[in-house]
């Protein structure tokens, strides 16, 4: 069969006609995932396992899983950065989700227009591009001149140092964090609060339920897909964080802001070692697939959808 | 139905197809008779703005040529400085880097890329491209890219020279507090002295001798005159930006000057403990600190000579009665340096900034190459450095050296920075950084790395906040660095090239004066 006649059949066999369309129009993503995801994924893969860097670019060699050992090794380098991105992880996931969900639950009893507004306006710095955010918070907390301290000053307490201290800066990209980290989540949850039927809570009004109890009892049940989904998608945002460190501290002071993905970052493009950043990009992807799953068997034993 | 759509998409494929050709060779129609299309890709960071006075001007003499070669399109990439680099680390990886480059040699071969493997990703001049009168022509500034012993000059155009190891000062607060920066750029000044204006010079919120950003400026470069001016074997010396080089070329040895660290150490707390160096500011974005000496907040800056630009601009928006303030008159002067025994006056380095062009895989052929250098060699034309320099879109250092061809005594005025920096040209020593790492194995070079950006860099920073004292400093430093000679046994160090790299530094160390 020629393929003009394989295409043909396929094209005019009814059978085929539902998926006709749908397979041509996921093609451009197919394509685009391939060309920008799963060809460079699968070089970095391949890189992860040579001697590959700028000083030795004409004799790259295959070292099998040294780079893995050097990584696992490196107590001062390594695991300092993965120590940092966990501290970050394990403070921003939980409050940026409790964060977005308390906001949505204020938005979700106002009329529309109103609750446009703060969704629009909680979302905004999501598409803000991250350098202007950076531009703000160094405004905001520049231990000189900058807006928090004023506020501080203004009620009586002491300046503080903000980023350029090493015991305040990764609090510092924190608050950042908090203050603009939750838009998504804040839409994901009032789309979910929207779909839980008002007829549960009027039942628990007859009862006399308290809202805390119709809290527990029905939102909480409800929402808890929305909830697992935006964990996980807030979980893989903190162990991919940069920009903090890149536009703000540069890593410091003293490497308190030193995340996986700073390491990374300079591992290739400072000291163009390409093989050793490479492995660290596998070894931080296998990371996230390891903690989603494992999200997923916690939080999601129990879903209703 | 289906044939008008199929049609229509094959026209459509035609016009695409067309229309991506023509932009391919977008001279096809002029082509002079003696050469194929060929196109040159060539990147810089804001060399190429055209936004920029220097870039508009370039971009200008790129379509000159264009126009005067027809087959040949430039292409001019341009971006930040970070970005820049970037780029180009991730296209040396593919092998693909552009055609030229314009950057400081110390950028392209930054510690921890080695350096030993140069001629694997750099085009090295040949006969055949480049005349031996052309490289005659170019003078001392291809020297100092490429004083290696039995190796060509890889740097293969140079183009400017950024000096290193230079400061500006403020001259109306310097002349306030007694001292004259014309006196200064000829007779330099000590460290006392320099503490002596810092002291009289800070008032509270007003004013400061200067603020303290870490890793790189002020704060960093005030630490390292200890280093810089204690005199030691120019092998063992703080090249370029300062860092030591920890391991001795000669032996093997992994050492360091302590006492050189333990005086700029000292230096840096007395002022951040008298307030000279406001505490609010230990730690502040490069920028602030720029800025606070370009708006007349601060006395000095450790910044290169480059920072006039800024203050000039700014001196002629309030002229222009665009800006409000009083106008700063900037003076670069050498720096301070201490004045006990075994400290000399602190070594004023250059860093050549110049055209590279890289190998091509594959490769793109003797006409591409050819074309290339014809390009390099039209661009860096004596007579458009002349129209730069006029036009002043070389920064004043940028104007000192170019080559011998290239050197136009009386270009820079009459004022005094001009006639310092001229006077720069009889005492610059190279930046032999790069040289030391090539003496040094790729091992050792990591371990290095590493030790520079946890341990060495840390360390210093703990002593800017007070964390530890500079004698913990030191053995901190210390302590960690047997740590690495642990890592990489003795017989692991070196290269073989090592040997006849330390003869070479020695020979040039007696040359210039400097302790072998």
């Amino acid at each position: 069969m020629t393929k003009r006649g394989f295409f043909r059949r396929y094209f005019e066999d009814s059978r085929y006609s539902q998926w006709r369309w749908a397979y041509i129009f996921m093609s451009v993503d197919l394509a685009w995932a391939g060309l920008f995801l799963f060809f460079p994924l699968a070089l970095a893969i391949v890189f992860s396992f040579q001697d590959f860097s700028l000083a030795n670019i004409g004799d790259v060699r295959f070292i099998g899983f040294e780079n893995y050992r050097e990584i696992l090794t490196d107590t001062r380098g390594w695991w300092h950065s993965v120590k940092v991105t966990a501290i970050w992880t394990l403070f921003t996931v939980p409050v940026n989700v409790a964060i977005a969900m308390g906001l949505s639950l204020l938005i979700a009893p106002l009329r529309d227009g109103p609750a446009n507004f703060f969704k629009g306006a909680f979302y905004l710095p999501a598409v803000v591009s991250q350098v202007v955010v950076s531009v703000i918070m160094v405004w905001i907390f520049s231990p000189r001149s900058g807006l928090a301290n004023m506020l501080l000053q203004s009620v009586g307490l002491p300046s503080q140092r903000w980023y350029a201290s090493p015991e305040l800066a990764l609090f510092t990209l924190m608050l950042m964090a908090w203050l603009t980290g939750h838009g998504f989540g804040v839409l994901l949850y009032t789309a979910a609060l929207k779909r839980i039927p008002t007829s549960l809570y009027e039942a628990a009004d007859i009862d006399a339920t308290s809202g805390w109890k119709k809290f527990w009892k029905i939102t909480w049940p409800l929402i808890k897909p929305t909830t697992l989904y935006v964990t996980i998608i807030q979980l893989i945002a903190s162990f991919q964080t940069f920009a903090g460190a890149f536009f703000i501290t540069k890593g410091g002071p003293l490497r308190s802001t030193e995340f996986v993905n700073w390491r990374i970052y300079t591992a290739f493009y400072t000291d163009g070692n390409f093989g050793m950043a490479s492995a660290m990009a596998v070894v931080l992807m296998v990371v996230i697939m390891m903690i989603s799953i494992a999200s997923f068997r916690l939080l999601g034993t129990d879903v209703e959808y | 139905m289906k044939s008008a759509m199929l049609r229509t998409a094959l026209l459509l494929a035609f016009v695409l197809a067309f229309v991506a050709g023509a932009q391919e060779f977008p001279y096809d129609q002029q082509q002079d008779m003696n050469g194929e299309p060929d196109t040159i890709v060539v990147m810089g960071s804001s060399d190429f703005d055209p936004s920029t006075p220097a870039g508009a001007y370039l971009q200008e003499v790129a379509r000159l040529y264009m126009e005067q070669n027809p087959h040949i399109t430039v292409q001019m990439d341009y971006g930040s400085w970070g970005d820049l680099w970037q780029k180009v680390g991730v296209m040396l990886g593919n092998r693909q880097g552009p055609d030229l480059l314009v950057g400081p040699r110390d950028y392209l071969m930054a510690n921890g890329r080695g350096g030993g493997q140069w001629e694997d990703i750099i085009t090295v001049p040949e006969d055949q491209f480049l005349s031996a009168e052309a490289q005659r022509g170019m003078g001392p500034t291809l020297l100092e890219a490429s004083r290696f012993p039995g190796r060509e000059g890889f740097m293969v155009w140079p183009w400017t020279i950024y000096i290193d190891g230079t400061m500006v000062v403020n001259g109306d607060m310097l002349r306030e507090a007694g001292y004259d920066p014309l006196e200064i750029q000829q007779n330099g000044w000590t460290m006392e002295e320099f503490m002596d204006v810092a002291k009289q010079v800070t008032n509270g919120d007003q004013y400061a001798a200067f603020f303290g950003p870490m890793g790189g400026h002020n704060g960093e470069r005030i630490f390292l005159t200890g280093l810089l001016s204690h005199e030691q074997p120019y092998r063992l010396q703080s090249h370029g930006g300062g860092n030591p080089p920890f391991v001795d070329i000669e032996t093997g040895e992994l050492t360091w000057d302590q006492e050189g660290f333990t005086a700029g150490c000292q230096a840096i707390r007395t002022f951040i403990d008298e307030g000279w160096i406001p505490e609010n500011t230990v730690g502040i974005a490069f920028d602030e600190s720029r800025d606070a000496f370009v708006t007349g907040q601060t006395a000095f800056s450790f910044d290169g000579p480059d920072l006039l630009n800024l203050v000039e601009e700014r001196n002629r928006a309030i002229a222009n009665g665009e800006e409000q303030g009083e106008p700063v008159e900037g003076f670069v002067v050498p720096r301070p340096h201490f004045s006990g025994e075994g400290f000399q006056p602190v070594p004023v380095t250059a860093l050549s900034y110049g055209y590279y062009s890289f190998k091509q895989e594959p490769y793109k052929g003797d006409a591409h190459t050819r074309n290339v250098f014809d390009f390099a060699r039209f661009l860096t034309d004596p007579v458009f450095q002349i129209r730069k320099a006029a036009d002043d879109s070389i920064p004043p250092d940028a104007r000192v050296y170019m080559g011998e061809q290239s050197w136009f005594p009386g270009i820079l005025g009459t004022g005094p920075n001009a006639q310092y920096l001229q006077s720069v040209r009889e005492v610059w020593q190279p930046s032999m950084g790069i040289y030391i790492t090539m003496a040094t194995t790729p091992e050792l070079q990591a371990a290095l790395t590493s030790f520079r950006n946890e341990v060495y860099a840390t360390t210093k920073e703990e002593v800017f906040l007070g964390r530890i004292s500079c004698d913990d400093a030191v053995t901190q430093i210390q302590t960690e660095l047997e740590r690495v000679g642990e890592q990489v046994p003795m017989d692991q160090r070196l290269t073989a090239e090592a040997p006849a790299i330390a003869e070479d530094m020695a020979a040039f160390a007696r040359e210039i004066g400097q302790p072998e």
